[in-house]
């Protein structure tokens, strides 16, 4: 989240889509609510009427994957109807730069592209420079060049006609919604938009997101009370993961990962340090080096020197261009080219898609641990239904794993808030927490090479790594020590003292942190600030229930990020009643601003946005894989054949596994015309592994189920309660049909598109319970993240005629 | 923030009466205490219902001083206190003296004597109120602790309602401090109430926690998980005693500065307890609380028994 | 006292806390149930499943309508089963509360009788024990000055509970609030029972028998047999054979 959880109530327009908020994250949902009590309109976009629909002012549904063609048509009609915050978007935005006349768009593709490795080359995606280095602008956006005129050119293609034959949403509920949410383009209003994984779990995730941020901007949205782009992330500590970087691709603090490319530290930075001429960016990732030294010493400790590049010659390196994520892992995993891992709190074999790939993959493994709760469909994958058993190889140790309750640490929210928890009960029987495991486990292997030795021993040996597993020794060695007696400024600091936030990290090696993102989380003076529980703030942080001594957030304490946005280039508020920062007497009150230096127009002034190179919001984005822009493109299993915008029928760029067991469905497939879209229940956390063990909650929810419109049941001959045969060209999984006007079939192209949804919370190790709806969603995903296409496939439906599953 | 309100035959009377009643049946060793203190909660409810309030102009406040801890009565001109009651204080000694008498029999004779001496004029009414806010008064044949309790329960009532006023002042504004919002006193008795949210989503089940002031009976909301006395936070140095049978009634003790406040949970109660009843009821783990080695926060008139 | 139950299905979200909590509290095993094509299960009361949150839905015009009913016994003021009991003491009326209680002696009653009796066909007949069963108000822990379980679980607001008239006043407060954005919001046999409902709209879309006339018995409605009309007669009538 850009903003955090009780900002949402300073909303005055919310905009909730591809989230299924008030079931999965009730307790953001209070602050929508609160919102919505104060007249902002509460707009739900979704395939399906749920409860978050429920208590919205209107629920419009969408066919899944069609975000991009809805949201394009909203940007026209900002644009078009000149409803944008004309000095935001003129000064804090790059919509005056001047693109490269290298750039172009021609039918759904943008310049660059190699169709043999289905990856751009992006050096055309970039801006003309004067002679001094700095971008060229044009402040009147009149240039055709200029961003503006190029965005306003790119999406003036999404009429209403279009984008409704597209999305399957009416005229009139188009209007509705972009009515309703291009109100807050006035700079004393504010929208938010929420999202989950309706958005992210497409071949277009990113750009899902990605133009989201371009309407937040064209409204002046970003860095203001009540407005942000927010993703609700969930209770299995998504937003921690992701800055602690359980994810192959980046470290600890989004560093890119390591790769053969990058021989030595030096390269690695040279390659990963942005430059800028321009004296007003503040350009802060060119303090990257300062980050990954202090990171790669917090890792290696005194071993770590600048003889070996603090330790970076003995991290893993990646291929450059191989992707590790969990769908090529599996691939790899099928195609046997690992012998064996570690499994810890996810249950790939119910979760990942193509689960009879996944499950195929597992018997390949010589060895697998899995650290549970409870058996799982990934523990006990060598007896699953239709196996022989004694022909898998196979072996599999289980670590029963402590509950939630049962360990201390800290979680980090939606908001980038830490907070600490407390064991509530000691871990039943022989069970531990997982740190604890991953610390004894590599100690014992640390014994092991002492004793024997090894091929190339020093990452093992020269970690500092600890004798036992202590969460708060842990948390200050995320916030980070100095190395030695450092000087900074005029103000001395010891060996071993907690550094007090990242700008005094060194790139020298006199600091340690783990991630600087949290440094400053772990106070010399006041201890463990995620244990904070503090409700003072002064009357103007009051008025937008900032609340900025209640633990402590990421980065530097700052709520809501890009609040350098939210005032003038003199530093007064856009909205003065719900002002998030304001320059007074020669300093910033409210939130911790986005860095000290005074407002633009004054001297020293920098720009708001920090984080860019060039320090300005980009409404075109050179960064990502698939484009500047984001285009609509339709899933990579589509029920139509071609689309209003292009002749690219699906994202050119999406990652596809390439086994035998990873088919496609054909655009149009008449054997596979319904779309099917997956999704979590409120009574099954995950993918069940838990809940399918707490009997009163299997009682209430006891089997898979697949919603349908009455339309469909009845053009398929289903009874309400029947048991259905769910198809896809990946697998078959049988169902109760659960028929419902929650769904409503779609007007696509002119004609009827069926889309159904099930759950994925329902495996096999509960008798009669159905099993992996993940059998039919299959393994391609976005081309930024990969992650995983799980709400839109292809398939058909029909009535079983025997049943062996339910 | 709520304050008790009173009016004959009110809820909170019947709250009293309630009460004493189940405190009586659950906890029959302290029935002769409930006997004692029972009669005299109801006359100062009664009375506390017919006494004037804060009269005359609301005093100015400055909303931005009671934010940063400068509580009601602090604000005033001179640091004036509550306003003077000695006029309504024979009334208040006709009515509750008696009662007195019949609840403390040894303690009767200087009762006698002191009605006499407030009837007769021998003890000035201002004084009398003075001994009220702990003054030391002089009266022949009446014991320096009994004068001390029978004054400070004759100006109770009075405290108690001018408090509701000032309250009502103040409850829009934030105050997070651990002492009294409008007579800065230090409270002897704490609650965890349900609240009410108008918004139509999640609630806490925990309920809010509320301090109670000693001296005038004001409540304000309090952070949950924190000691009143030195501000501790860490969940090691916060320990809640309690008996098994009576969860719902717990001392929450500090082992950082050794103190402690009663404190009733009455997040899953139907019926919610008058709070000096529910504080009377809870002298067996006061007691525990002491002997354990913590003092409380402030004291109760039935504390040192 | 009297005690009395407020539930507000506008402030219910189905999340079934109340259901799973009832049955912990009481110690019953979870039943085997199926997915039938809704939400909603068990599909019905059982002898294990005292409270169950009943699911209905409608498309009106372009707009869903979905209602959730946690669903109970009504504890009638003048209890139709209790008139109908053939047996002193098999079904009580506790004289604090108003909680409809059935004993161990409801074994000899005819559970036929008793079930149909009820205009919210609540009561249900455990096949171990024999004994009919039902809601009873949680009576342990009220009589302990604790809330029902169900109503201590509820965060939504939706399941309130205390003296009858602090629920009724409670009652009419969200009625006036309610009908601000559903008009045809009621209350439903607020005078007759103890468990009362605040619905939305009109009372048989959330249930058959979410209020007392809402199905009609043979030769006489439910609502007269509530009003206990039958009762007198039915006792004579046993004491003479």
């Amino acid at each position: 989240m850009t903003n955090h959880f009780t900002d949402i109530a300073n909303a005055d327009a919310v905009l909730i889509m591809g989230s299924n908020a008030a079931e999965h994250h009730p307790i953001a949902f209070k602050w929508v609510l609160k919102a919505k009590e104060k007249g902002a309109p509460v707009i739900h976009v979704d395939p399906k009427f749920s409860r978050t629909s429920a208590r919205s002012t209107f629920h419009v549904p969408l066919r899944s994957g069609t975000d991009i063609a809805f949201m394009g048509g909203m940007v026209k009609y900002i644009l078009e109807n000149e409803l944008y915050f004309k000095e935001y978007v003129a000064e804090y935005t790059n919509s005056a730069f001047i693109v490269s006349d290298k750039f172009s768009f021609k039918d759904g593709m943008f310049s660059g592209y190699n169709a043999e490795k289905k990856v751009y080359d992006k050096s055309s995606w970039s801006f003309e420079m004067d002679g001094a280095g700095q971008v060229k602008r044009d402040p009147s956006l009149k240039n055709p060049r200029c961003v503006f005129q190029l965005l306003k050119a790119h999406y003036s293609r999404y009429d209403l006609d279009k984008v409704s034959e597209t999305t399957g949403v009416t005229k009139e509920n188009l209007l509705k919604v972009y009515k309703a949410f291009a109100a807050t383009g006035k700079p004393d209003k504010a929208g938010t938009v929420l999202y989950a994984l309706g958005w992210t779990q497409h071949t277009v995730g990113v750009q899902n997101i990605r133009l989201s941020a371009i309407i937040q901007l064209l409204l002046g949205n970003i860095g203001v009370a009540g407005g942000g782009i927010n993703a609700l992330r969930g209770e299995p500590n998504v937003q921690g993961s992701s800055d602690h970087a359980i994810l192959y691709h980046i470290l600890p603090g989004y560093h890119a990962m390591p790769h053969a490319g990058w021989a030595n530290l030096a390269e690695y930075l040279k390659a990963n340090t942005p430059v800028t001429k321009d004296p007003m960016s503040v350009n802060w990732w060119g303090n990257r080096p300062k980050y990954m030294v202090s990171l790669l010493k917090a890792w290696f400790g005194d071993t770590g020197t600048e003889a070996n590049g603090f330790g970076y010659d003995w991290l893993p390196k990646a291929e450059p261009g191989e992707d590790y994520s969990y769908i090529f892992l599996f691939d790899r995993m099928y195609k046997g080219k690992v012998r064996g891992g570690f499994v810890y709190g996810t249950n790939p074999a119910q979760s990942a898609p193509n689960s009879h790939k996944v499950r195929k993959a597992l018997e390949n493994l010589d060895w697998m641990v899995v650290g549970e709760l409870h058996h799982t469909e990934t523990s006990d994958f060598w007896r699953r239904p239709g196996v022989d058993s004694k022909k898998i190889k196979t072996e599999v140790f289980m670590l029963p794993s402590a509950q939630r309750g049962e360990k201390e640490g800290s979680v980090s929210n939606s908001g980038r808030w830490l907070m600490w928890h407390y064991k509530a009960a000691e871990p039943m029987g022989q069970s531990k927490p997982m740190g604890v495991m991953a610390v004894e486990i590599m100690n014992a292997v640390r014994d092991l090479y002492k004793q024997e030795g090894g091929a190339f021993p020093e990452p093992v040996l020269n970690l500092d790594w600890p004798e036992t597993y202590q969460p708060e020794e842990i948390t200050k060695k995320i916030n980070g020590y100095f190395t030695r007696d450092t000087k900074i400024g005029d103000k001395l600091y010891k060996k071993g003292q907690l550094v007090p936030g990242f700008p005094n990290l060194q790139a020298d090696g006199s600091t340690s942190s783990y991630n600087w993102l949290y440094c400053g989380g772990y106070s010399e003076t006041e201890g463990n600030l995620a244990k904070r529980r503090n409700l003072t703030q002064t009357p103007m942080q009051a008025k937008i229930k900032l609340f900025p001594l209640f633990s402590w957030a990421w980065p530097l304490n700052r709520r809501v990020l890009y609040n350098r946005a939210s005032v003038d280039k003199n530093g007064n508020p856009y909205n003065p009643a719900k002002a998030v920062i304001a320059w007074q007497d020669g300093k910033w009150v409210g939130d911790v601003p986005d860095g000290p230096w005074p407002p633009m127009a004054m001297k020293g002034g920098k720009y708001p946005f920090i984080m860019t190179t060039e320090g300005h919001a980009q409404l075109f984005g050179p960064g990502r894989e698939d484009g500047p822009m984001p285009e609509h493109y339709e899933p990579a299993e589509t029920p139509v054949k071609s689309h209003a915008f292009s002749g690219q029928l699906s994202n050119p760029c999406m990652k596809k596994a390439t086994s035998d067991m990873d088919l496609l469905a054909d655009p149009g497939d008449p054997r596979f015309p319904i779309v099917l879209t997956t999704y979590s229940m409120t009574e099954h956390w995950c993918g069940g592994g838990d809940t399918r063990n707490t009997p009163p909650l299997l009682e209430a929810e006891p089997q898979l189920y697949v919603e349908m419109s009455p339309q469909l049941a009845k053009e398929k001959g289903i009874q309400n309660g029947d048991v259905v045969v769910v198809e896809s060209i990946r697998g078959k999984v049988e169902a109760v049909a659960m028929v419902t006007v929650r769904l409503r079939p779609f007007m696509v192209q002119g004609r009827i598109v069926h889309e159904i949804g099930m759950p994925f919370c329902f495996g096999w190790t509960t008798p009669k319970c159905g099993d992996a709806t993940n059998r039919l969603t299959s393994s391609v995903g976005d081309p930024n993240t990969t992650i995983p296409e799980y709400k839109a496939s292809l398939v058909n439906i029909r009535k079983a005629t025997k049943v062996t599953e339910l | 923030m709520t304050s008790p309100s009173t009016q004959p035959g009110s809820p909170s009377l019947r709250a009293i009466e309630t009460a004493l009643a189940r405190a009586a049946t659950e906890v029959p060793a302290l029935a002769p205490l409930l006997a004692a203190f029972g009669p005299l909660f109801a006359a100062r409810a009664e009375l506390r219902a017919s006494a004037p309030g804060w009269s005359g102009p609301a005093p100015a406040l400055d909303a931005e001083r009671f934010t940063q801890g400068v509580f009601v009565l602090a604000q005033m001109e001179h640091g004036q206190g509550f306003q003077d009651m000695s006029a309504h204080l024979a009334q208040a000694a006709q009515t509750l003296l008696p009662v007195m008498v019949q609840s403390f029999p040894a303690v009767a004779q200087e009762l006698n004597i002191l009605s006499e001496a407030i009837a007769s004029g021998a003890l000035p009414l201002e004084d009398l109120a003075a001994a009220g806010f702990g003054e030391t008064v002089q009266v022949p044949g009446v014991g320096a602790e009994t004068l001390a309790f029978a004054a400070s329960e004759l100006v109770r009532p009075f405290v108690e309602r001018q408090a509701q006023d000032l309250l009502a002042l103040v409850k829009d504004l934030p105050w997070r401090q651990a002492l009294c919002p409008v007579c800065g006193n230090a409270p002897d008795m704490s609650v965890l109430r349900r609240t009410s949210d108008s918004s139509e989503f999640i609630q806490a089940h925990g309920g809010q926690r509320f301090l109670r002031c000693s001296c005038c009976a004001s409540e304000w909301a309090y952070k949950r998980v924190s000691c009143p006395t030195c501000g501790c936070e860490d969940p090691d140095g916060l320990m809640v005693l309690r008996a098994p049978i009576r969860l719902f009634e717990r001392a929450d003790a500090c082992t950082r500065c050794n103190t402690f406040i009663l404190c009733l949970d009455t997040g899953e109660m139907v019926d919610i307890p008058d709070l000096d009843v529910a504080a009377l009821t809870m002298l067996p783990l006061e007691l525990q609380a002491k002997a354990q080695g913590y003092a409380p926060l402030a004291r109760h008139p039935w504390g040192d028994l | 006292m009297p005690k009395a139950f407020l539930i507000d299905t506008t402030r219910c979200t189905a999340c079934r806390g109340c259901q799973v909590s009832c049955k912990e509290w009481k110690g019953f095993p979870a039943v085997p149930t199926k997915q039938r094509g809704t939400h909603q299960n068990p599909p019905d009361l059982t002898h294990y499943n005292f409270k169950l949150v009943r699911f209905s839905e409608y498309l009106e015009g372009d707009t869903v309508k979905w209602y959730f009913f946690p669903d109970q016994c009504r504890h009638c003021i003048d209890a139709p089963c209790k008139g109908a009991s053939s047996i002193d003491g098999s079904i009580i009326q506790d004289a604090a509360t108003g909680a409809i209680l059935y004993t161990e002696k409801t074994v000899k009653e005819d559970f036929e009788t008793i079930r149909s009796a009820c205009p919210y066909d609540i009561p249900r007949k455990d096949p171990k024990t024999k004994r009919i069963v039902k809601c009873n108000m949680c009576i342990d822990r009220v009589q302990a000055n604790k809330l029902p379980m169900c109503v201590k679980t509820c965060a939504l607001g939706a399941m309130n509970f205390g003296d009858r008239d602090v629920m009724l006043k409670l009652a009419a407060e969200r009625l006036v609030a309610v009908q601000k954005d559903f008009p045809a919001a009621q209350l439903c046999d607020m005078e007759s029972v103890s468990t009362i409902y605040l619905v939305a709209d009109t009372p048989s879309k959330y249930h058959k028998f979410a209020v007392a006339d809402a199905s009609g018995a043979p030769g006489m409605t439910r609502k007269e047999m509530l009003a206990g009309l039958l009762a007198p007669l039915r006792k004579t009538t046993k004491q003479l054979q």
